[in-house]
């Protein structure tokens, strides 16, 4: 895997929901660690206000097939978001879910299926590809706007949180459970440090 | 020769049993060390047969669960488990297990609830094997043996994952008989699967064992490394195979020892084969070894008893052996030597060393080979020289060497002209043997010699012998018997003064009646057949004065009375008359005391034999007879004859003097018939002399026998002794001896020899009458 394609991948999304939301809030920058304090990558991160709704965000995104992986591994959505899956592999997939949130599979295909998938209940779903195993991505889908996936460094960074008290939520695949902290945000940027602790296995695995 | 006892058998049997010994004790230690080495073989076969089947154990649930991976791993039984509905997700199961050979399949969530479940295991929807969840949580998958419902399953419980696990699924294939048959194949172990039952029972799921071993293994499950099963010896191992929670499940592992033993009862038997070869060959190569000494052995045994035979021209063969060769060397050596001495003592056996001639022995060998080389007849001829006993003592003994040696020469002549041979067979006794029965030649030319005077010493003397006959077949067929009958037939002469006699078988019958009369003489004695005669002899100066002579009697069972000339020389030859004498003195000495005390006190001769005065210990026995009885020594007077001096004067006289010193009265018997001279009787320490009947008998008629008696007593007289006459028969006699002044007179004209009792009467009618009478 290039990181390089997370990268791309990952902005891509976050520009989509730029797009359709005005800049209103400060940048919450949430640094994510283990408990040993090494900087966790794929920690997914969304906060939500505690009062009032959050407003309807962009709802396009794609996770591409590479390599015969999904990119990206971890991916954050607001519920009714569209999600395509553009196969850039000369091999073809079938992708599928069956998590709860959302049921389907996509039958062997190559290029990007014409129907995008749509998530619309909030939840896990974890993605496989029927005829490679080790083909494992997570989407999570949440009821906020403010979301984003840890880097390379650990940082992931929320952008235009309007100022008010939240729920900010963390989830990696290693850990067993979300983990849940209250934050302020203000008109300034912040950066929040948080610590998870991971006690599940890394799943992900290279195939052939 | 015992076969045990042969040098022979004690080598092969040292050889063999210390060879036994060796492979005995080899073979029990290579057996113990080969038993060792197969049971720790069979022990690490059983070992290897055991991790084989936990391997096996192992790839069974592996193979279950790589099966059950790629069953979960399909697409449509994941959409179908994670889509549709509890009945349709229990007969997607069913079919999938079906096609797995599972008899058992779960279903389980994430929470731990039970979907699906086709045996209907899971009680109040609770996964029933919480342990193997566990374990699969931990490392992806998990498996394990557990009894469900009665029966032993192999059970796998992997994920379904979709990609991330969304549930679990159990499958469980029971253990069949198949299941512990393609074990026993892989591992070459009987398998046997079994547990306790709830009531401490064992029951077996599957097992590749014939039923009755199986029975036995479930009555006696151990964890020994040994079984018996059915009689047959398992080498046997009782594995837990259930994992965690649960009825405990085992596996029984075994084999049959017979089986794994069967090369070592093999290696066992080549063993013994080779030891019972090498044990014959032993046997045979030792009995040959010994052979080697053996042979040459019993070669040289058999020499020597030819040797000792008396056959010394044996060969001996000279062995290989350096030992045995020296001692059949020594062998050869010992033959010859003893064949030179042989010859040397049968030299000397044979030959007289005084003359030259040969002896007794010769004598009979020579006259052996006549009797036996020829079928002709032969005569033997023994002659003893007269009165030589005499001459020796006049002359001394080399004189009388001499006179031997003179004979001897010209006798060996004179045979020797007849082509006859000459012996001496000792003293003065000549014996020649010649050819045929016409011997008066011979006998002219022996007499003849003896006609001439020989001079000894410068002395001529008259020697004269008397001569004996005996001829070949006609009296004897030895030559034992041959030379008796000759001697038989030279006593006569002797004893008629007739200088030849040929033997007279009529005269044999007679001896050897003395034979059996031996056996009769002991039993006398011991039966009191034996009895005393008393003769009176009487004084004839005209006093009442009575003496007695006791005279032995034997009153025979059978042949009735036996007069005392058949018994009493033939008693004298064996030595017995020393019981008769002494018989007879202690008789005679109680007899004596008897008269004594009837008051008539009557002094007892008793006669002494040649042999009683060579007995020492006779003077002492008198004496003895004499207190026991209770007889004044006067009483008793013991009379001896010249000849039974002569025989060993020497002893003779020191007896005499022994008694006479005791104060005994000794007389001579039989004065006149042998040679001795008054000159030589007056040594003699005798106070009787008794003149014998021969010179008595004819007292009256012949002058010249009348002159013998009457210069006799008055000889006698003058050397102090008392003259008693024998063989007084008639009043004549009795009257005429009285005028040649003997003092005693004895005879049957006074009385016979009686009875005590009878002599007692007689005694008081003589003493009464003559007193009337006078």
């Amino acid at each position: 895997m290039t990181y390089d394609k997370i990268a791309a991948g990952v902005s891509a999304l976050v520009l989509t929901s730029l797009l359709s939301m005005p800049a209103l809030g400060a940048d919450v920058t949430v640094a994510v660690s283990d408990s040993q304090g090494v900087a966790l990558a794929d920690a997914a991160v969304y906060l939500q206000p505690l009062q009032g709704r959050a407003p309807k965000g962009g709802q396009k995104g794609s996770i591409e097939q590479v390599d015969k992986t999904f990119v990206p591994y971890v991916s954050v959505v607001q519920t009714g978001t569209a999600v395509s899956f553009p196969n850039k592999d000369t091999v073809r997939h079938h992708v599928y879910s069956f998590s709860a949130p959302k049921l389907f599979d996509l039958k062997l295909y190559s290029g990007t299926p014409s129907q995008p998938v749509v998530f619309d209940k909030p939840g896990l779903v974890a993605l496989g590809c029927n005829i490679h195993d080790w083909m494992l991505a997570y989407v999570l889908v949440v009821e906020t706007p403010w979301f984003a996936v840890s880097k390379d460094r650990g940082n992931a960074v929320v952008e235009n949180v309007p100022a008010g008290d939240y729920n900010m939520m963390i989830w990696h695949p290693r850990m067993k459970e979300e983990m849940m902290q209250q934050i302020k945000v203000g008109a300034a940027a912040q950066t929040v440090r948080a610590r998870v602790t991971l006690s599940k296995p890394d799943l992900r695995r290279q195939g052939g | 020769m015992r076969l045990a006892k042969t040098l022979r058998f004690r080598v092969t049997l040292l050889f063999t049993t210390l060879l036994a010994v060796v492979l005995g004790v080899s073979f029990f230690m290579v057996s113990a060390a080969n038993l060792g080495i197969f049971e720790e073989q069979a022990e690490q076969e059983l070992e290897t047969g055991q991790r084989v089947f936990n391997r096996l154990l192992e790839q069974n649930s592996k193979l279950l669960i790589q099966a059950t991976q790629v069953l979960v791993g399909d697409f449509a039984f994941r959409e179908a488990l994670a889509t549709a509905d509890g009945p349709t997700m229990l007969s997607a199961l069913n079919n999938h297990a079906t096609r797995l050979g599972a008899e058992l399949v779960l279903l389980s969530d994430l929470q731990g609830a039970v979907p699906a479940d086709n045996l209907g295991v899971a009680r109040d929807g609770v996964y029933p094997f919480p342990d193997l969840m566990q374990a699969a949580r931990k490392d992806g998958v998990a498996s394990g043996i557990k009894v469900v419902k009665g029966q032993a399953y192999e059970l796998v419980v992997v994920p379904v994952k979709a990609p991330v696990v969304i549930g679990w699924i159990t499958l469980g294939v029971k253990l069949t008989e198949k299941v512990a048959n393609d074990l026993k194949e892989m591992s070459d172990l009987e398998v046997t699967f079994m547990t306790k039952d709830g009531k401490g029972g064992w029951h077996s799921f599957a097992s590749t064992l014939p039923p009755d071993q199986l029975k036995d293994l479930l009555a006696h499950p151990t964890h020994e490394k040994r079984l018996e099963l059915a009689g047959a010896p398992h080498q046997s191992r009782l594995l837990p195979i259930a994992s965690g929670s649960g009825d405990k499940v085992y596996a029984v592992l075994q084999r049959p020892l017979q089986e794994i033993l069967a090369p070592f009862y093999a290696l066992q038997k080549a063993l013994l084969a080779l030891a019972i070869a090498s044990l014959l060959l032993c046997i045979l190569a030792s009995f040959k070894v010994a052979g080697v000494v053996t042979t040459p052995l019993h070669r040289l045994v058999t020499v020597a008893k030819k040797i000792r035979d008396g056959s010394y021209a044996e060969k001996v063969e000279r062995p290989e052996t350096s030992e045995l060769a020296e001692l059949a060397d020594s062998l050869d050596h010992m033959q010859t030597a003893i064949a030179e001495r042989e010859q040397e003592i049968l030299a000397l056996a044979y030959r007289d060393t005084l003359t030259g001639l040969v002896n007794r022995a010769g004598f009979l060998s020579e006259l052996g080979r006549r009797l036996e080389g020829s079928a002709q007849s032969q005569t033997v001829m023994l002659l003893d020289l007269d009165r030589f006993q005499q001459l020796n003592d006049t002359l001394g003994h080399v004189a009388g060497d001499r006179v031997i040696m003179r004979i001897g020469f010209w006798l060996h002549a004179e045979v020797a002209r007849f082509g006859g041979v000459l012996a001496r067979l000792g003293g003065d006794e000549f014996a020649f043997v010649v050819s045929g029965t016409d011997y008066q030649e011979v006998l002219q030319a022996v007499l003849q010699g003896f006609e001439r005077q020989l001079a000894v010493d410068e002395r001529k003397l008259d020697v004269r012998a008397s001569i004996g006959i005996a001829c070949y077949p006609e009296h004897a067929a030895t030559a034992q018997d041959l030379l008796r009958c000759a001697d038989e037939a030279m006593y006569v002469s002797k004893r008629k003064k007739c200088t030849v006699s040929v033997y007279d078988a009529a005269k044999r019958q007679f001896r050897e009646e003395h034979l059996s009369l031996l056996g009769d003489l002991k039993e006398a004695l011991n039966q009191e057949q034996l009895t005393l005669h008393y003769q009176p002899k009487v004084a004839l100066d005209g006093s009442l004065h009575c003496e007695a002579e006791a005279l032995v009697r034997w009153e025979h069972p059978v042949r009735g009375f036996v007069p005392p000339f058949e018994f009493i020389p033939f008693a004298e030859q064996t030595g017995y008359i020393r019981e008769i004498t002494h018989w007879v003195i202690a008789r005679a000495c109680i007899d004596g005391a008897e008269l004594l005390a009837a008051g008539s006190p009557v002094r007892i001769s008793v006669n002494l034999s040649t042999r009683d005065l060579l007995d020492a210990a006779l003077p002492a026995f008198v004496d003895s007879c004499l207190r026991m009885a209770g007889l004044p020594k006067e009483y008793l007077c013991l009379e001896i004859t010249e000849s039974g001096v002569m025989e060993d004067p020497d002893r003779a006289l020191e007896t005499l003097h022994a008694l006479r010193n005791m104060g005994m009265a000794l007389a001579i018997d039989d004065y006149g018939t042998g040679y001795s001279s008054l000159a030589y009787v007056k040594q003699l320490p005798v106070s009787e002399l008794k003149i014998d009947r021969a010179f008595v008998k004819e007292v009256v008629e012949s002058e010249a026998d009348a002159m013998i008696v009457r210069s006799t007593t008055e000889l006698a007289h003058s050397l102090g002794f008392t003259v008693v006459a024998e063989g007084v028969e008639t009043r004549e006699i009795s009257d005429k001896l009285r005028e040649l002044g003997c003092d005693f007179g004895q005879g049957y004209f006074y009385s016979r020899p009686v009875p005590l009792a009878a002599f007692a009467s007689w005694l008081r009618n003589y003493q009464a009458g003559a007193q009337a009478g006078r």
